[in-house]
């Protein structure tokens, strides 16, 4: 069994996952993320307090695990801790949904533009010059007004931005792989355009494609918070990991722990993502050992 | 020198005729081939050899539409009788893999790194002859048992850093094989192989040539690799034709002056090694475009007041077919004695 692999079978995939593995920082900073994303899905089954409920016998009192509420409570008498847990089931949610979406998109559209070249790539290249000129917020704002607020026009909304950026360098990655001598290779083999994209492009392109997709999450994350900060995420009694900063912003003074506790899981959420992200990016270069 | 295990056809599998090749760059345009006729009878083995930028790959890269983008082809390209030459893409694509397979330079860099070799080579077959996953496989493995691949089954499953570069050209020699093409397209197939290596896979080539009737274009600037291999051989210079015949006629007496230089340059075994190997003085003329008269000018010994004048067309020698045997000289009747 070990002499076999050693002859036959060593995808260049599974390389990058063993120097991914023998990265202690990249690891750890996975550990941490699986440990919260776990806190985040299965935590309120361990502490099953609902987070809309209302302790009228502990406003804004500090941490206090003797009492029920490890992580203190809100000015509205709320628990922390089931807020921040189920805050970021919607922060990693979002997160997660909006970079798919960015992936799915963006690799399609960079590839396609990239591959097919000339004016084809001019004018969807132009059309993603457009779309990255059209002011975020704005854009943002527009949507609300005309379709009110709704989780799923967050992701839409996010998710619309992301994918520029992720188009664009698919189209980088695939004007230079779309140069070598296996893509002659297939176009001469009889595949056509579209298989050749898919076979052959993309997964070669796929290595600056997942570093850039974990350093996509962090930043979705973020955007999420800010537009909740701003009051044009998600709506109460739902919450997330931004709205509960913009209410810990609000009480700093009084009661810092409403702060501490949800920028605490924002902030390791953000380095573990990026730390994984610099692993990854170490561990697909074939230029390391 | 015909063996003939051709089939009975009434044309020529290949005819290329008045094959133009330009290409549009900032400098403006440049003429890669110019004027080429040439055809490629079934079952036979025909050598292309030139320097380098001498128009040979771009010959057949735009036979087969696949020129870049900024490239443009004009004149005639025939497959079985049938015009291919700006065919759209559909429709050459059932060509390419099927009836015409090409195998290129540089081994190490035609196998895409994320798909194993099983992959890559049922690919083809299961697009052009549309076999289910597991015939395909079986037949790829056979193919690689075919090209003396070790271990052909399990070979199956590595992928391309695993295997040498003279193990990777095999493989795309086997995946080139598998639809059975009547013809194969070789760029510079052992250029960047070890000498062992060269001459296991030109074996090769001649036993593929054998086992399955195909005929071969080998595309190369090595003469040697051309000697053992080619029925007829057909020397380009800056874009253009400018010797061909069949191979023993053309090794035994070159006609063209650039023909013998390039003879000359071949190291001999059964001679000294000259202290400085022997090279060809001067470079060729830039882009393809001499302003007038031989594009071989500047580099020829022989040159006289005529070749200053005017570009020296193909002319058989000796009475014969130009399609046969001809050479692209003024100063040929004059030298070589005929009439």
């Amino acid at each position: 069994m070990e002499v076999r692999s050693a002859v036959a079978g060593r995808s260049p995939g599974a390389d990058a996952w063993r120097r991914l593995r023998r990265n202690r920082a990249a690891l750890t900073a996975g550990a941490v993320l699986a440990a919260i994303a776990a806190a985040c899905l299965l935590g309120p089954l361990l502490h099953p307090v609902p987070p809309g409920e209302v302790f009228w016998d502990a406003i804004q009192s500090p941490p206090d695990i003797a009492a029920g509420h490890p992580f203190g409570t809100d000015a509205n008498g709320r628990d922390i801790l089931a807020r921040t847990l189920h805050g970021g089931r919607v922060s990693l949610a979002v997160g997660l949904a909006a970079t798919l979406v960015s992936l799915v998109i963006g690799v399609a559209w960079g590839s396609v533009a990239g591959y097919a070249g000339g004016r084809v790539d001019a004018v969807m290249m132009r059309i993603v010059d457009v779309l990255y000129a059209l002011p975020f917020m704005f854009f943002v704002i527009l949507l609300m007004v005309f379709f009110g607020r709704n989780i799923l026009l967050i992701f839409v909304a996010i998710g619309a931005v992301a994918w520029l950026d992720m188009a664009r360098i698919v189209r980088g990655q695939t004007l230079s792989i779309k140069r070598l001598p296996y893509i002659e290779a297939a176009r001469a083999g009889g595949l056509g355009s579209a298989a050749i994209i898919r076979r052959h492009v993309v997964p070669n392109a796929l290595g600056p494609v997942v570093v850039y997709a974990t350093l996509t999450v962090p930043k979705v994350i973020l955007l999420e918070s800010l537009l909740s900060f701003l009051g044009l995420g998600v709506r109460e009694p739902a919450t997330s990991w931004g709205v509960l900063i913009g209410d810990g912003v609000a009480n700093m003074e009084r009661a810092p722990w409403m702060l501490v506790f949800p920028a605490g899981f924002l902030a390791a959420t953000l380095f573990c993502l990026n730390f994984l992200g610099d692993g990854l990016r170490d561990a697909l270069d074939p230029r390391d050992p | 020198m015909d063996r003939g295990t051709a089939p009975c056809r009434a044309g020529p599998l290949l005819e290329v005729s008045g094959l133009n090749v330009a290409f549009a760059t900032e400098d403006g345009e440049v003429r890669a081939v110019r004027d080429v006729d040439l055809t490629v009878a079934a079952g036979e083995v025909v050598g292309v050899v030139g320097e380098s930028g001498s128009g040979k790959t771009q010959l057949f890269l735009a036979a087969m539409g696949l020129l870049a983008a900024n490239g443009r082809a004009s004149g005639s390209v025939r497959l079985g009788g049938e015009e291919i030459l700006g065919l759209p893409a559909r429709r050459l694509n059932r060509i390419r893999g099927a009836r015409v397979a090409m195998v290129f330079q540089n081994p190490m860099t035609s196998l895409n790194p994320y798909l194993r070799v099983s992959t890559q080579m049922t690919e083809v077959l299961r697009l052009h002859r549309g076999l289910s996953a597991r015939d395909a496989r079986r037949r790829a493995a056979e193919m690689l048992d075919l090209v003396r691949i070790p271990d052909a089954a399990r070979r199956l499953d590595a992928y391309p850093h695993e295997l040498s570069g003279g193990m990777r050209q095999r493989v795309m020699i086997a995946t080139a094989l598998l639809c059975r093409p009547e013809l194969l397209i070789a760029d510079e197939p052992t250029t960047a192989l070890d000498v062992t290596v060269q001459a296991d896979i030109l074996d090769l080539l001649a036993e593929a040539r054998w086992e399955f009737g195909t005929a071969i274009v080998l595309i190369t600037h090595d003469l040697g690799v051309v000697a053992g291999l080619a029925d007829r051989v057909v020397v380009t210079y800056a874009g253009r034709i400018v010797e061909r015949g069949p191979v023993r006629d053309l090794f035994h007496d070159p006609r063209h002056p650039y023909t013998r230089a390039l003879l000359g340059c071949v190291p001999r075994l059964d001679a000294d090694v000259p202290d400085e190997l022997p090279a060809i003085p001067g470079q060729p003329p830039a882009s393809g475009d001499p302003a007038r008269g031989c594009a071989f000018l500047g580099r020829c010994a022989e040159a006289g007041d005529r070749c200053r004048r005017e570009e020296p067309g193909l002319r058989g020698l000796d009475g014969r077919d130009p399609a046969a045997r001809a050479s692209a000289c003024h100063r040929d009747t004059a030298a070589g004695g005929g009439p």
